[in-house]
């Protein structure tokens, strides 16, 4: 890695040293061989993330605007940090109508905590944001958005009986990320980081790729307990919930007239 | 002592790897800050130089 790197190109490569364990565990989710069943679970598990997204960007931007005075980093982004703050609005609503479609009641998502990972990979964004330095959060958001094609998505519903309108959520954001992502390059390749700024930055991705991989495994851990009912997770009771495979037939006879 | 040597010793980084030259110099040019994020982490380096596969998560 030179120097002659943007600093897009070197974050981006500093987190793929880190992400060998992250990428295995994600692949082990999503090439599970009952993902059809693991997919409520894996939900829930993104409800956290989603839902805590706009108030953590929002109190990044906030910072940067308590910052913005004297010092020059936090002035560039701050606009950023606000718009984006913005566009993930609403986004966790996504997440319920998916886990609603499948049969799983709002109230119930609502009365479960969230993984502790999850709280770990959110709330170490906040501390950081906040005590830090805002910058910190690119490094979060260098990981995290990272949208895979629209036919990879529709091609896993298909191959685990999922029905198409369950994956509300990863579809729009397939498209959306795309953009996000571009945006993200050309906004942090105009800053001038300082070093310390810059490994502000890098070492919050690489806590990031570390916390993720702790949700994956939470994810994993959950969904092998959840046929237990005294083990799983209240959302898990299926006799109050339609299986899937009923879910899926309802949704093929609407599809079909 | 390099940053290889650095994580080989804390063992994040097997001693018997296949870095390519490109590779440990790029390992070479993290900072201190970068290094202890990376040790910190309790991770084993795998699949090294390889852009994050997807992860699937939303933001």
């Amino acid at each position: 890695m030179s120097e002659n790197h943007t600093n897009s190109q070197r974050l981006r490569a500093t987190i793929a040293i880190a992400s060998g364990t992250l990428s295995e565990r994600a692949q082990e989710v999503w090439t599970h061989p009952r993902f059809g069943e693991l997919y409520p679970e894996f939900l829930f598990a993104i409800y956290g993330m989603v839902v805590s997204s706009t108030p953590m960007l929002l109190q990044a931007a906030l910072e940067a605007d308590r910052l913005a005075a004297s010092d020059p980093l936090a002035r560039q982004l701050a606009p950023y940090l606000h718009a984006h703050a913005e566009e993930e609005q609403g986004h966790d609503e996504w997440v319920l109508d998916d886990l609603s479609f499948l049969g799983f009641d709002r109230d119930k998502v609502f009365s479960r905590l969230p993984y502790t990972s999850m709280s770990a990979l959110i709330g170490a964004q906040y501390y950081l944001a906040r005590h830090v330095h805002p910058v910190a959060v690119l490094g979060y958001i260098a990981v995290v958005e990272n949208p895979k094609s629209p036919e990879y998505l529709e091609d896993l519903a298909a191959r685990n009986g999922l029905p198409v309108e369950s994956m509300k959520t990863l579809l729009r954001h397939s498209h959306l990320d795309r953009v996000h992502v571009a945006d993200f390059d050309r906004m942090l390749d105009s800053l001038s980081l300082t070093l310390i700024q810059r490994d502000i930055m890098t070492a919050s991705g690489i806590a990031t790729v570390s916390y993720l991989e702790a949700f994956f495994v939470d994810v994993l851990e959950h969904f092998s307990r959840s046929a237990d009912r005294h083990l799983s997770a209240r959302i898990f009771h299926r006799a109050a919930t339609p299986s899937l495979s009923a879910v899926s037939e309802v949704a093929g006879r609407s599809a079909s007239g | 002592m390099t940053n290889v040597e650095q994580l080989i010793q804390a063992g994040v980084l097997p001693s018997q790897n296949p870095l390519t030259p490109e590779q440990i110099a790029a390992l070479n040019a993290l900072t201190n800050v970068e290094i202890d994020a990376l040790i910190s982490i309790h991770i084993k380096l795998v699949g090294l130089f390889k852009p994050i596969d997807f992860v699937g998560t939303c933001f």
